[in-house]
């Protein structure tokens, strides 16, 4: 009988799409942050800004190292179980799975808020049945494209990536050609500096900004030959999304407006930043900016709704998408039941994944969407939630599980450089401080330990300043062991330690999969090369 | 193609020194997050001139 070959995922993702990818994910996120940040970190959030942008420059260079490294599927929660084991591995993987299902379920009803500016129709406030059935057809719309396939899913990406590159690159140039004024950043700075708490908190809300950039390592296993691509792709993206981050928060604080800013509720005049960053608009920060751009604005009042529903829409897809490759990527992995892995026949696409963890971001939707369906539930979160929405509740875990599951991946990236130096590196990040390491000469990373110390300060942070994130994510952690543990006891499988791989014969086998072909032969020589200065010093490779 | 992605990178690196260069005056300290900004973009735009060069002869 002839051997049947198990359907692998599709390399169908090009350099663009690649970026895209990334872009669609983390592009949507400063259209959620910039008020938020805006309204806690006042005068210093081009700083908190700055701290979380530094941060994320150090973890996109870890994940570019990594995924060009180890192209698969899974991304960070891969290279955490191959650097230190499947528990960890599993933990990683299920808060990014928590951040990704948020995601759907954040950004589809976000970019409902948005389109209502056009059809108040579907607006949750007045009609909230409306908007509860539209976010949910969304949703599922979303997972349908992606069962079709990766190709379909990555154009749609391409398309809205490419309209929103060039609509923030317009309004951004013309707000600092025609309106910036550095005279007015300093004094916004020197007067509306925030208690050390308020920055705290700011430098928490704006990494939610730069939450994302795994997508490409996701799809690393459908890349057309990754360890060269992804390296290209993803210093871009990182540049690209720092430029725009600190764009958007330089402006808002030293632009001066075009139009007259209207009085907040008590009749006081207000500045542009306090008006961005007030209860009222935070949700719309970037829509109500681009209508202060001169000689723009009046157009862009006109479709930046219409772009950021598009772009919240493609972040939430990014979400459906990522899910369902880390389920994929546990399955394989040996930490979420086979299932997972099940690969479509046709269409090459993990619909398990995809249909589980697009109902659990149904699931969350409705949890979202209680408050304002039922007046019995309004009061019941009002008394249990501290009379936060759902959403506010989700956003608080969006930041908690983002900052875990990255802590993770440096600690990863540091052991991975000790344990396998023998796996050719195309992109290593730089600044490393060279030495031996059970006999073998290893590179260790500097830039992993900044950025540790970096991301572990942005988690204590969301710990001190959300009061439901510190609850409510680390019990979704323990949940989530607690689920692990039940189904490896059940297939027989070591409970915190970890089973065993071969992991060279895996290397080898994911390069050859990649198509990187050279650095297989590289690869299996540094082994040779290494099993013989082992048997030289009589040591057992 | 490549003389408008080329033209593209150069002006995003002038705008960037443009940025970099009015916020120089105000001071290290102050505007430092705004410098970072300009040097971003000149990075960005040296980058993308450097990949533009690297491929030309490549379709990828």
């Amino acid at each position: 009988m002839p051997k049947l070959h198990k359907p692998e995922l599709r390399r169908s993702v090009t350099p663009w799409g690649s970026f895209s990818w990334g872009y669609s994910d983390v592009g949507a996120d400063i259209f959620v942050g910039l008020g938020l940040v805006l309204g806690a970190a006042a005068g210093a959030s081009n700083v908190a800004f700055l701290f979380a942008g530094i941060v994320y420059i150090c973890i996109g260079l870890a994940y570019t190292e990594l995924a060009a490294t180890y192209p698969v599927a899974g991304g960070g929660q891969y290279f955490v179980t191959r650097g230190l084991g499947d528990i960890f591995g599993f933990i990683a993987g299920w808060a990014v799975l928590l951040d990704f299902t948020i995601d759907i379920a954040l950004f589809t009803w976000s970019c409902v808020e948005y389109l209502t500016e056009l059809l108040p129709v579907i607006s949750v406030g007045t009609h909230p049945w409306a908007h509860f059935a539209v976010v949910i057809s969304l949703v599922v719309g979303l997972c349908v494209l992606n069962v079709i396939g990766v190709r379909e899913s990555t154009a749609f990406n391409g398309i809205v990536s490419a309209m929103d590159v060039v609509s923030e690159t317009a309004i951004l140039t013309l707000g600092f050609l025609f309106a910036f004024d550095p005279g007015l950043l300093i004094h916004t700075m020197q007067h509306s500096w925030p208690s050390p708490y308020s920055l705290m908190l700011g430098t928490s809300l704006a990494i939610v900004s730069f939450v994302g950039l795994e997508s490409i390592s996701q799809a690393a296993e459908e890349t057309q030959r990754p360890a060269s691509v992804i390296p290209r792709t993803s210093i871009a993206l990182i540049l690209t999304i720092l430029i725009f981050a600190l764009s958007y928060a330089n402006l808002a604080l030293g632009m001066h407006t075009w139009h007259a800013i209207p009085p907040d509720a008590h009749g006081h005049a207000q500045l542009l930043w306090q008006y961005l960053g007030n209860s009222d608009n935070n949700g719309k920060a970037v829509a109500l900016i681009a209508e202060q751009v001169p000689y723009w604005g009046a157009l862009a009042a006109f479709y930046v709704p219409v772009l950021g529903s598009v772009l919240l829409l493609i972040s939430a897809n990014s979400g459906v998408f990522g899910s369902s490759r880390i389920a994929y990527a546990m399955a394989s992995g040996g930490l979420l039941p086979s299932v997972f892995q099940r690969v479509h026949p046709k269409f090459r696409t993990p619909t398990a994944s995809l249909f589980v963890f697009t109902g659990v971001a149904v699931l969350e939707v409705i949890f979202a969407a209680l408050p304002s369906l039922s007046p019995g539930a309004a009061a019941f979160y009002a008394k249990h939630f501290n009379g936060e929405a759902g959403i506010g509740f989700l956003g608080d875990l969006y930041a908690f599980g983002a900052a875990t599951s990255y802590s993770f991946v440096f600690v990863a990236l540091i052991a991975l450089r000790l344990t396998d130096p023998l796996s050719p590196r195309k992109f290593k990040i730089p600044l490393n401080v060279p030495l031996t390491f059970r006999g073998e000469r290893v590179q260790f990373p500097i830039i992993g330990v900044i950025g540790f110390i970096g991301i572990f300060a942005i988690l204590i942070f969301t710990l001190i300043t959300h009061p439901i994130g510190r609850i409510a994510g680390p019990a979704w952690i323990i949940f989530g062991i607690g689920l692990y543990l039940l189904y490896r006891k059940r297939k027989k499988l070591p409970l915190f330690r970890s089973h065993k791989r071969d992991w060279r014969s895996e290397q080898v086998e994911i390069l050859r999969r990649a198509g990187e072909l050279e650095l297989m032969d590289e690869y299996i020589a540094n082994v040779k090369a290494s099993d013989a200065r082992a048997k030289a010093a009589g040591v057992t490779p | 193609m490549i003389v408008v992605r080329a033209l593209l990178a150069i002006a995003m690196m002038v705008v960037g020194g443009t940025i970099f260069v009015r916020m120089l005056p105000y001071g290290i300290a102050q505007t430092f997050t705004g410098l970072v900004l300009g040097l971003a973009m000149i990075g960005l735009g040296a980058y993308r001139l450097h990949q533009i060069y690297y491929y030309r002869r490549s379709p990828r």
